[in-house]
This record gives C-alpha cells, structure tokens and sequence, in this order.
C-alpha cells in the first residue's frame, strides 16, 4: 500500500471513529502536506487572487475530507488524481461565483461612486518595495504565461517542481512513463520561455514608449 | 548548461533514462520561485484547514453524543465553503422556485379534481332515473321500474287502477311469457296447485297445469283449477279481491279451490305487481315525508276495493 493508501485509510477511520479522529487528522495533514501546493498550483493557474486560491484549496481538501471514502483504488493510488480532479471542479464552479461577485462588486462600486463615497480598491497593504514589486510582475507574468498552457502541461511542471517524486506522480497522475513525463516538460518549459521572451519584448516595447 | 533533451531524443530510444530537465535558467528560476511561494503559502493555509476540519469533527461529536439520530452531521456545504459568493443564495432561491412551481402544480391539480366531483354530482342529480331521487319532489322515481308515474306518486289508489293501462297490455308476447313464468313460480312458491273435478278431470288440468308450465299457450281456452294452501283469512281475502273471486274453502281444511284462467293469473301477477309497487309507492311517500301510507295499500288491507280490469281476459265474477 502506498503512502497515500496508507493516509487515506487511517483518515477515513478517524472520521467515522471518534476514538481515532486525532490520527486521522495526522493522517490527513500528511495527505495535505503532500499534495496541497501541486493543488494549490492547480487553483492558481485559475485565479492570480491570493484569498481567493486559499478558499479553493481549502474548499477542495474539506470536499476530499467528506468524500474520502470514495476513493476507489483500495490501495490509495488514485488518491492523486482523484484530488486533482476536486480542485479542478471547486475552481470551475469557482470561477462562475467570481464571475457573478465581480459583476456585483462593480455595480457596487459604481453606486457608492455616485454617492460620493471613497473608490473601493481591491488593492490593500502597505506598498511593496521596488525589488519585491519586480518580483512580483514576474511570477504575475509567468502565471499568464501558464494559462497558455494545457492541463496536462500545468499538471507536469507542478509535479516536477513541487512534488518530491515526479516521475512517479506524473505516472499516477497523468499517465505517462518517465520518458513522457519529460518531454511533456521540455515542450512545457519551451513554450512558457518563449511567451516569457515576446512578454518581456513587448514590456520593454512598452516602457520604449513610455520614455 | 546541460543540453536540454528533445522530445525526439526520447521517441528515438537514444535516451532511455532522461536526465532531469537542465536547472539554473531563467525559466527554471521563475518556476522554481513561483513553486516556492505555492509550497508555503499552502504550508499557511493548514492550520485554516484544519481548524474549520475540527469544528466539523466537533458538531459531529455533539452530535453523535445527543444520540438523536446517531447519523453523521450533515455539514452545510455552503456555510464552510462559500464565504464570499452568492451561490448559498441563489441555490436556496431557485429550490424555493422548483418547491412553488410544484405546489402549484399541485394545487391546480386538486382544484380541477374538486370541479369535477361537483360536476359529476350536479351532473348525475340532474338525470332523473339515474340518482333515483327527484330533484324537485324528494320522492324516489320508480318510472324507470315500470310502475305508473300517478301511482307511485300516490294520486292514484287501488279502485283507480282500472283506469289506468296495464303494464302488460304494452308487453310484447315474450315479456307476458317472462311475467307468466313469474306467475307460475310465485304460485308453485305460495299456492298448491292440483286439479279439481273428478279424478280424470284432475289429471287432465295437472296435465294443462304443466303443459303450461312449458310454455303451452293453450292455458287462453282452458281454464285451470287450483287449490290454495297455507293462506291466511287476510290473504284469501286479498286474493279474492284481486280475481280470484271463486276461491272458496274446502270444509274447514285451509284449502281453497278456485278456477284460473288466463285472466286470474295475470291479475295474479299485477296484484304481485300492485303489492310491490304499494311498497314502492309507501317508500316513496315515507321518503317525501308525507307519513301516511299510500292508498293502494290501504285498499287492499281493506279488501273492499273492486278487482281491477284484466287485460287478458274477463274477470270471473
């Protein structure tokens, strides 16, 4: 039984037992820990709003957490997949309560525009210095960048990044032997370097302009 | 900077075990910096996890130690998940619509079975004959049984009879062989028939008796003779009234001997009748609420009233 199986065992007896509920949720932090930032990931590339990626991962994992009994391989091994696909669903259905706030948040603030009040800004916080604000349009750049990218080869680079076994996560996961894993990857990695590249032509393009 | 390997190094089969992709580039920097940040913003949102798993697990444990119904506690999905969006609202909403809609289904369907129950009921109250009531009057419509419509009415009595058609006259043959055949099971139920005269005499009247009984038309020449047992005073006295007006005692034995003809046994058979329609007519005057009984009856308890025209024949005297 894999690592996961294991989790996912003792998880599903500490939610139904109260005597083992502390070992469950053990348990289920270890399943958090494992796969929470590749999720995380996965719920980023929908969104570039911080609070909003939390709520879905948290969202996802309590789904996982009812569900748990669920999981079809006795063994845990389509624990990965399984997970990845609630993410993908609490994101979809995300997306579409997004849509409809963002459509009342603006009417809102047209309303207490024409009442006088202060604009309403999503932006909060002290300013970020030069260096941090820089970083910052980069990984916002490279989050574009990805939504370019299929699921799949989101999916990979995640894995490879994050995961400690990608090889055998992408196997679990996507499918694909060792081999596929990487090349998927090198196109993967091909194609965001040259969206990066004509990004940053076209910013500096832009600043050209601006001086 | 280690070559990185193409895809068709892989589908080739010169690279069996690729190396992992080539680090320290300018993309592999920035992936590895975004995935940082991922990794610990997720390591910050556990203890949020878990504190909203706790106050789950916690309900549950209330829940399971009240023993109510030792299910699990249904979380609300939306209370823990959607902080922010409307769905909880607009959910709620439309169940609330789909609920309305079917009760409103519901209603309309009662409504119109409602109507048509009242519609039936006014329909059928309408038909006389049908309901067995008339609207108006209250009284039971016993026209649809062939009873004269003044006598159930109660205006006509016993003596008034005679003016009134009989309902064998309007008989086609096989009602009167319906009604014959009644006669002769009525009789054979309530009256011994045997021959009178002397012993061939007899035997040849048993014989018209039951070659009668088969349907022999002959019984309109030949009149039969018949002795009534078992009858009380107040029965012969009906019967005499009612046709049979022959009928006489034999000594002091309870028999009575009397010649039928055709005639007799048809005023026989409407005396059944006017028996049966008196109970009508009685019926039908209780139910209207007039109390009294009605006058045929009284007629016959009386005996005094005259017999009533035969229709198939001429009444002995």
């Amino acid at each position: 039984m894999t690592d996961d199986g294991a989790d996912v065992l003792a998880a599903v007896c500490g939610r139904d037992d109260p005597a083992r509920r502390v070992a469950g949720h053990e348990a289920f932090g270890r399943l958090y820990e494992r796969h929470a930032p590749v999720v995380r990931a996965l719920c980023r590339d929908h969104t570039s709003a911080d609070h909003e990626v939390d709520d879905a991962v948290q969202e996802t994992f309590i789904r996982a957490y009812r569900k748990l009994h669920e999981v079809q391989a006795p063994n845990g091994g389509g624990f990965r997949s399984w997970l990845y696909a609630i993410a993908r669903l609490v994101c979809a259905e995300r997306r579409r309560a997004w849509g409809r706030r963002a459509k009342h948040e603006t009417r809102g603030a047209e309303v207490a525009a024409m009442n006088g009040h202060a604009k309403v800004t999503r932006e909060q916080g002290a300013s970020p210095s030069a260096a941090a604000a820089s970083s910052r349009q980069d990984l916002d750049r490279l989050t574009q960048a990805m939504e370019t990218l299929s699921d799949d080869e989101r999916l990979a680079l995640h894995l490879y990044y994050v995961d400690t076994d990608p090889v055998a996560s992408a196997g679990d996961a996507l499918g694909l032997s060792r081999s596929g894993f990487y090349k998927l990857l090198a196109g993967a990695r091909e194609k965001l370097a040259a969206k990066m590249n004509a990004k940053t032509l076209e910013q500096r393009g832009a600043a050209g302009v601006n001086l | 900077m280690s070559q990185t390997p193409r895809p068709e190094d892989f589908d080739s089969g010169r690279v069996d075990d690729p190396a992992p992709l080539p680090s320290g580039d300018a993309i592999d920097v920035m992936l590895r910096e975004w995935h940082d940040r991922e990794r610990v913003q997720a390591a910050n949102g556990r203890n949020a996890l878990f504190a909203v798993l706790d106050g789950v697990s916690a309900a549950e444990t209330r829940e399971a130690e009240s023993g109510s119904s030792g299910a699990r506690l249904h979380v609300p999905e939306h209370s823990v998940l959607h902080e922010h969006g409307d769905r909880p609202k607009a959910r709620d909403a439309g169940r609330r619509r789909v609920a309305m809609r079917w009760v409103r289904i519901g209603g309309g369907v009662c409504v119109l079975a409602l109507v048509a129950s009242i519609a039936l009921v006014v329909g059928r109250a309408g038909r006389p004959g049908l309901q067995g009531r008339l609207p108006d009057s209250g009284r039971w419509d016993t026209s649809a049984a062939g009873v004269p419509p003044e006598v159930a009415a109660g205006r006509l009595n016993e003596a008034d009879l005679a003016s009134v058609p009989s309902p064998m006259a309007k008989m086609v043959s096989s009602e009167k062989e319906a009604i014959e055949n009644r006669a002769r099971k009525v009789l054979s139920r309530n009256l011994q028939m045997i021959a009178l005269g002397d012993e061939a005499k007899r035997e040849q009247n048993a014989v018209q008796v039951r070659s009668r009984a088969a349907a022999d038309r002959r019984m309109n020449q030949i009149p039969v003779t018949v002795t009534l047992n078992t009858l009380d005073a107040p029965s012969v006295q009906l019967l005499k009234d009612h046709g049979l007006s022959n009928l006489v005692q034999v000594g002091a034995s309870n028999t009575f001997h009397a010649d039928v003809d055709e005639g007799a046994i048809l005023r026989l058979v409407q005396f059944e009748f006017v028996v049966s329609m008196a109970d009508r007519v009685e019926l039908g005057a209780a139910a209207a609420g007039t109390g009294a009984a009605s006058k045929s009856e009284k007629g016959e308890a009386s005996g005094g009233s005259p017999a009533p025209a035969a229709p198939g024949g001429s009444p002995k005297p």
